[in-house]
């Protein structure tokens, strides 16, 4: 039996096999990207001053704003909690109170879960505040985009993408 | 003297394989080469040893019977039976490359079939989805968690690390800072802080 022979003989079973492995792993990939399609999000806006004011109770429940250098800030009030349904390489847009506007994309859903989100600040026909930023961010835990000022304080801007586990015992860090 | 004469033109000469003119020259000098004459002389017996030998072997042979079975090759018969019954210690060995298209196909196809069915069941597998809400809420209801395909026997579940983290960030022409915050589970928690020294008016 020749080379040519042999080769011959496994030339189909080889073949349908590619093909298998092949759609296989199509399917798998494309699967993957459905999961991240339909994204739970939220971006929590809150004006934080120096001075001593009021508190909002439910950030009271936020370690992370109890923290240095967030706890420079003696009050604390909600100025909008906006949630969005996003999906991957599309993005929210949400105004901001001085006028400019936050917008957040949903770059990609990672293999360990976490998402990858582009976040960019701006007024239209002015310069940016924020050209870009990109994070990293574990299912419900939050980044935040401080510093701008309004109305006598500083604006905290805390966006979370995800929820955590339902049986997660601990308190979330939710905006 | 005369001139040496070289073995390949001495076997030339014998095998008659040289033009007149060589032939007449190899001639001329084998009339004063005894050691080539001792050669020619040589060829010469073993060539009659070669000719007995197949007259002995010719002898054995059934010439006749030898034409009558390729004549009859020729006209369609038995390769094997012509092949065997006038040589009996010869057997045909199956190459297999010379195996019936057909024969290959019937391997094939099932093969085939087998592929096609996991594809199929793979596919029916794969495809099962669960129902996906379509409302983008506004209000300020909890979110329904969008939780992973629960893990079965035979999966394992990554956990992603908790906390966020800064990829990249430009800050155009603003001055900035990164820094990370500890969560309630000690998770990190990324802040970006911007001067936002600029008013509208300093803006394009």
């Amino acid at each position: 039996m020749t080379c040519l022979g042999i080769a011959h003989r496994w030339a189909l079973p080889l073949l349908f096999l590619t093909i298998f492995v092949g759609s296989s792993t199509a399917m798998v990939t494309s699967a993957s990207a459905q999961k991240g399609d339909s994204v739970k999000g939220e971006i929590l806006v809150v004006l934080a001053k120096e001075e001593a004011g009021a508190f909002d109770e439910q950030l009271k429940e936020m370690a992370a704003l109890k923290r240095p250098p967030f706890n420079i800030f003696k009050s604390m009030k909600t100025l909008s909690r906006s949630t969005m349904t996003m999906g991957v390489g599309k993005h929210t847009e949400v105004k901001l109170p001085n006028g400019r506007t936050i917008r957040v994309e949903l770059e990609k859903v990672m293999p360990d879960g976490r998402y990858r989100v582009k976040v960019s600040i701006n007024k239209p026909n002015k310069k940016d505040y924020l050209r870009l930023l990109q994070v990293m961010a574990a299912p419900g835990d939050p980044f935040f985009v401080a510093g701008q000022s309004h109305d006598g304080g500083t604006l905290v801007i805390g966006v979370r993408i995800g929820t955590k586990d339902e049986t997660d015992p601990k308190a979330p860090d939710a905006p | 003297m005369a001139q040496r004469i070289d073995d390949e033109h001495l076997h030339r000469y014998f095998d008659g394989e040289l033009s007149l003119e060589e032939a007449d020259a190899v001639r001329r000098a084998l009339e004063g080469d005894s050691e080539a004459q001792a050669k020619v002389a040589g060829l010469e017996h073993h060539q009659r040893l070669l000719k007995v030998a197949a007259e002995d072997l010719g002898a054995s042979l059934d010439s006749e019977a030898l034409f009558a079975a390729i004549q009859e090759r020729i006209a369609g018969g038995s390769d094997q039976e012509v092949t065997h019954s006038a040589h009996p210690n010869l057997q045909v060995l199956d190459g297999g490359s010379m195996r019936p298209p057909v024969e290959r196909w019937k391997v094939a196809i099932p093969v085939a079939v087998a592929f096609a069915a996991a594809a199929a069941v793979f596919l029916s597998v794969a495809l099962r989805k669960e129902p996906a809400s379509d409302s983008v809420a506004t209000n300020a209801q909890e979110p329904a968690p969008v939780e992973a395909m629960a893990p079965d026997e035979t999966t394992t579940v990554v956990e992603p690390m908790p906390g966020s983290e800064v990829l990249e960030v430009d800050f155009g022409d603003n001055a900035g800072t990164v820094f990370a915050v500890e969560g309630s589970s000690g998770e990190p928690l990324a802040v970006v802080w911007i001067e936002d020294a600029m008013n509208d008016k300093d803006e394009l």
